[in-house]
């Protein structure tokens, strides 16, 4: 049974905080390290064919990971929004050029990416709400991204394409891995005093 | 040069980016995105020592690589654009242009922001300002100072591995691994050492 405090900000321990805290600094490091390279790299080389802004969506789902990787393994409402925000807010300090941007969509996948955990009502963690939780993060952005790139300028083919392409990287990164890499960590034994850790050694989650 | 954008309360230079982003996401003019782009670069010529400036222009680099792709893509699939495929019709051009300004613009508002805040200001303003609860400002307080030994553990796991003679290269999955290990069983060990000092997660000690 879960209590009436679950569902408040409340129920997070100091140490739910650190952690979530940990991944969205973690995950931010990565981002920015991700959007730099690929700036340098793949949209230049594909900028002359007019397809230099696809290059980004390829590596989208990594956008995304911090938003399913800590809902999946803290389990409290509220998480995938807050550390999706968090991942945001720390790329903004680490001096990323593309902050303005960064934090309003950091915040929007987060919530697309709740959704998708708020369905189950945040009981059932497995491949298909990951997988969903990353759709979502999907979605949301996408709509943020029609009105800020001004897209309704640009033939619909390109528009489709750019959605597929950024699905199926969240799907592979947010949703496949992010899975893989909680799911290792957890046997490794590090995350036994959070849910995920607690579910896995078969005892029943300690409820506050 | 002066040094006033520094001395602005965080918070609220947060909530103004924050707002005038917003505000730009849904507003479509290109004159509207040269004016906040130069305004913004202007604000932080005049208001943010000249060392900031300049790192400014360096993050722009990869901006100006985006908005050209930007540009090139308005060019080729702008939806006025004429049915056939590589002619350059005056309103494909201006459909380029503006979608290439938008990101110089809200880089600019961003760059504006970050050039100029230091981030524990930033958290000890939001927990005055925003009534953030103190063990979410804690909390990130101590992520953000756990920073440099995060790149510490990774360097020494990086080690470790070439010690026993496995091969590493700059993408490998296996130091960030046992990095990761490492950092997860600090936030346990945090929380207890924080506790232990008199910290409480609601009330003032």
């Amino acid at each position: 049974m879960k209590s009436n405090s679950f569902w408040k900000l409340s129920a997070w321990k100091l140490k739910d905080v650190i952690l979530a805290s940990l991944i969205a600094v973690l995950f931010a490091f990565i981002c920015f390290a991700v959007v730099h390279f690929v700036a340098f790299t793949l949209t230049p080389l594909l900028a002359p064919v007019g397809f230099g802004d696809l290059a980004m969506e390829f590596v989208f789902g990594i956008f995304f990971m911090s938003a399913v990787f800590a809902p999946y393994i803290i389990r409290k409402p509220g998480v995938a929004t807050i550390v999706g925000t968090m991942t945001g807010v720390v790329q903004i300090l680490m001096g990323s050029a593309f902050a303005a941007t960064l934090l309003i969509s950091a915040f929007v996948q987060g919530l697309g990416s709740e959704a998708a955990f708020a369905v189950f009502r945040y009981k059932k963690f497995n491949i298909l709400t990951v997988i969903l939780a990353s759709l979502g993060a999907t979605i949301t952005s996408f709509i943020l991204a029609w009105y800020r790139g001004s897209w309704s300028e640009v033939i619909p083919t390109i528009v489709i394409l750019r959605f597929v392409i950024r699905a199926l990287s969240a799907c592979l990164f947010s949703g496949i891995i992010s899975k893989l890499l909680a799911d290792r960590l957890a046997k490794a034994g590090v995350l036994k005093s959070y849910p995920i850790g607690q579910i896995r050694s078969g005892n029943e989650p300690i409820s506050d | 040069m002066f040094n006033f954008l520094s001395k602005i309360n965080p918070f609220y230079k947060f909530v103004f980016i924050i707002v005038s982003s917003t505000i730009l996401t849904f507003l479509h003019f290109l004159w509207l995105n040269v004016a906040v782009f130069g305004i913004c670069l202007l604000l932080l010529f005049l208001g943010a020592p000249s060392k900031q400036f300049l790192k400014a222009l360096k993050f722009l680099i990869p901006v100006s690589i985006l908005a050209f792709s930007l540009f090139m893509s308005g060019i080729h699939f702008g939806v006025d654009a004429s049915s056939e495929l590589g002619s350059v019709s005056f309103e494909s051009t201006q459909n380029g242009l503006n979608m290439s300004t938008r990101v110089f613009a809200f880089a600019s508002l961003g760059l504006l922001f970050a050039l100029t805040t230091d981030s524990h200001a930033l958290i000890k303003s939001m927990q005055k300002e925003a009534k953030l609860p103190r063990k979410f400002a804690y909390g990130m307080l101590c992520a953000v100072n756990l920073l440099p030994y995060m790149k510490q553990e990774y360097q020494h796991a990086r080690l470790a591995f070439l010690v026993r003679g496995e091969r590493i290269h700059f993408f490998s999955l296996k130091p960030i691994f046992s990095m990761l290990v490492h950092c997860f069983q600090w936030s346990e060990t945090l929380s207890i050492a924080m506790f232990s000092k008199g910290f409480y997660e609601d009330g003032s000690i």
